[in-house]
């Protein structure tokens, strides 16, 4: 282990966590912004058969969130070594 | 949907052959584990299992830990009660895989390789070079994980007592049997070769489950038009009696994406790979599982109330689908899945308390260095005595129990989160600063959680002011004391030596 392969770890590391902070900050607007606004109507309005605030507020950025999470996983982190 | 009469086949054969059958895979997956550490280095193979951990089983090992008991049974029941709303209460865990694994993780594998760490408190110990720290971490984590192991010792007996009808001290001691002897002869790799299946089992119980559920009340149309019909409040926010209020909303999504963080037992999963590259693929593997995993049991919970509306308890929804949906001869398998959550939680709660004995109490403050067959001996007997002493507990659980392990389940991570990040994220952390960091995490989650209950400020769960009061007093306190020592951010933030 070489000084300076610490320090990159550490920066590597660093920007890894802001990115993954800034996905996440992402999902939780989205999810608690439309959840709220489309889903206080009784009884809720459908879509596909579902609640429309459960489609468009938590199914829709749950699997925006998956596709986030590929991309973090294997391209992100992926190309990243150390 | 005719009224259901919630009756368990109890003690049926096919039920008490697939539990025994389950048991007996578990044991075999034990002992194939046990063998296969027994040529490496004792203590690096029963803590860390050599780091030589690949992404599938780093993966299934974390979130098998993650899942325990009420994952199976106490969130399907919210479900039962709160109809939709509840897919906005665990909605945090869409992003709780990048969090837990991606700030943290890869950070930790590389630490733990260059530091030799083989405990998440050896770590805290190295980097502000104070027993003092790791001790308090240790006692405060040996007191609350101990109160968790008897909750779910108490919830796995609960479980067997129903399916197949033992009586629960039998089911206690057979459960306390099967996963202390384990853990404690096959160390880390036994639990997480064990996590793997127990989450496949975990996986493949719940979308049985979901899928002859869903056909069961007519799909999602049929279900919604039910629903609607007898109690419509149950397919809006906040849902009946405002269970999920927008500051609620916002508390839980918080609460579910960052409590694992501060969990000893998650993040030292990340210990035991030696390549930090592996936490980048478990990272996919973990986003798919969760994926499948959470909304089936959440919208299962929901199905539930159109399903068993008669149930004499919320806690019976999951159960009672099941008898409900599942065929009698794949029951047995099905009612496995919430069992293998809990045995999954009771390994790795179990090793990381042996591990806070040996490790970090004993070896580290009393003794310098153990040999082999000495750590083999004091480690084994540590985990066993653990295992031995919840099991008293469990014969007759505290009536205060349940307030300790909600206890443990936040207020520990409002204590670990801040010095943790503030560990490996920042050179100028101190001592002082991590301890201010503990003092005033745990210090305002007691009194939060004693005045206020689970709702604090703002209507917010005391972990999220009590990680904000933490963060702020741990950066003041370092910025008020002197640097840490030059040697230790030379290896931890690759910081050149004057």
């Amino acid at each position: 282990m070489s000084v300076q392969e610490s320090r990159e770890n550490f920066r590597r590391s660093r920007k890894e966590a802001f990115v993954a902070l800034a996905g996440w900050f992402f999902a939780f607007a989205w999810t608690i912004i439309v959840s709220y606004w489309l889903g206080r109507e009784t009884p809720a309005p459908l879509l596909f058969g579902v609640p429309r605030w459960i489609v468009l507020g938590v199914a829709l950025p749950w699997g925006f969130s998956f596709l986030f999470t590929c991309w973090y996983s294997i391209v992100f982190l992926g190309e990243r070594k150390g | 949907m005719e009224d259901f009469k919630f009756v368990l086949p109890e003690g049926s054969p096919t039920i008490t052959f697939a539990f025994a059958a389950y048991i007996i895979i578990t044991l075999v997956f034990a002992a194939m584990a046990h063998f296969r550490s027994a040529r490496g280095r004792f203590l690096d193979e029963f803590f860390v299992a050599g780091r030589s951990f690949g992404p599938w089983v780093l993966a299934l090992t974390w979130v098998a830990t993650m899942a325990s008991g009420g994952t199976f049974v106490g969130a399907p029941a919210l479900g039962w009660q709160n109809g939709w709303s509840v897919l906005l209460w665990i909605c945090g865990y869409m992003t709780i895989t990048v969090t837990g694994m991606g700030i943290l993780g890869k950070r930790i594998a590389y630490l733990g390789r260059v530091t030799g760490a083989l405990t998440m408190l050896d770590l805290l110990r190295d980097r502000f070079e104070s027993k003092a720290l790791s001790t308090v971490f240790a006692v405060l984590t040996l007191f609350l994980y101990i109160c968790y192991l008897v909750a779910q010792y108490v919830a796995g007996a609960r479980v067997m007592e129903v399916a197949l009808g033992l009586p629960y001290w039998l089911d206690l001691v057979i459960l306390a049997l099967s996963v202390t002897v384990y853990t404690a002869f096959g160390g880390l790799r036994a639990v997480a070769w064990t996590d793997a299946f127990q989450a496949t089992v975990m996986l493949g119980g719940i979308l049985i489950t979901f899928a002859l559920a869903l056909q069961y009340v007519g799909g999602f149309d049929g279900l919604n038009q039910l629903l609607v019909a007898t109690a419509p409040e149950l397919t809006s926010l906040p849902g009946p009696n405002n269970f999920l209020p927008l500051s609620q909303a916002i508390s839980f999504f918080l609460v579910w994406s960052f409590t694992p963080l501060g969990q000893p037992a998650l993040l030292s999963r990340f210990l035991s790979t030696g390549e930090p590259s592996v936490v980048g693929r478990a990272t996919f593997f973990n986003g798919a599982y969760v994926l499948l995993l959470y909304p089936a049991i959440m919208m299962m919970g929901v199905m539930s109330r159109v399903i068993v509306p008669n149930i004499a308890a919320p806690d019976q929804a999951t159960p009672a689908t099941i008898v409900a949906v599942v065929p009698a001869w794949l029951a047995g398998v099905v009612l496995a899945a919430p069992f293998a959550a809990v045995m999954s939680t009771i390994s790795s709660f179990l090793l990381v308390t042996g591990g806070t004995i040996v490790q970090d109490l004993y070896q580290r403050n009393l003794k310098t260095e153990l040999d082999d067959n000495k750590a083999r001996w004091i480690s084994q007997g540590t985990t066993l005595v653990i295992g031995i002493v919840a099991l008293a507990i469990a014969f007759r659980p505290p009536q205060y129990l349940q307030y300790i392990v909600i206890f443990a389940a936040t207020g520990l991570a409002a204590a670990y989160l801040a010095p943790t990040v503030m560990a490996v994220f920042w050179p100028r952390a101190t001592k002082a600063g991590a301890f201010a960091a503990l003092l005033v995490g745990m210090g305002s989650f007691g009194v939060q959680y004693v005045f206020y209950g689970s709702r604090s400020w703002l209507d917010m769960d005391p972990f999220i002011w009590s990680l904000v009061l933490s963060l702020v007093a741990g950066i003041t306190v370092s910025l008020c004391t002197s640097p840490s020592n030059s040697e230790v951010n030379r290896v931890w933030f690759g910081e050149e030596t004057p």
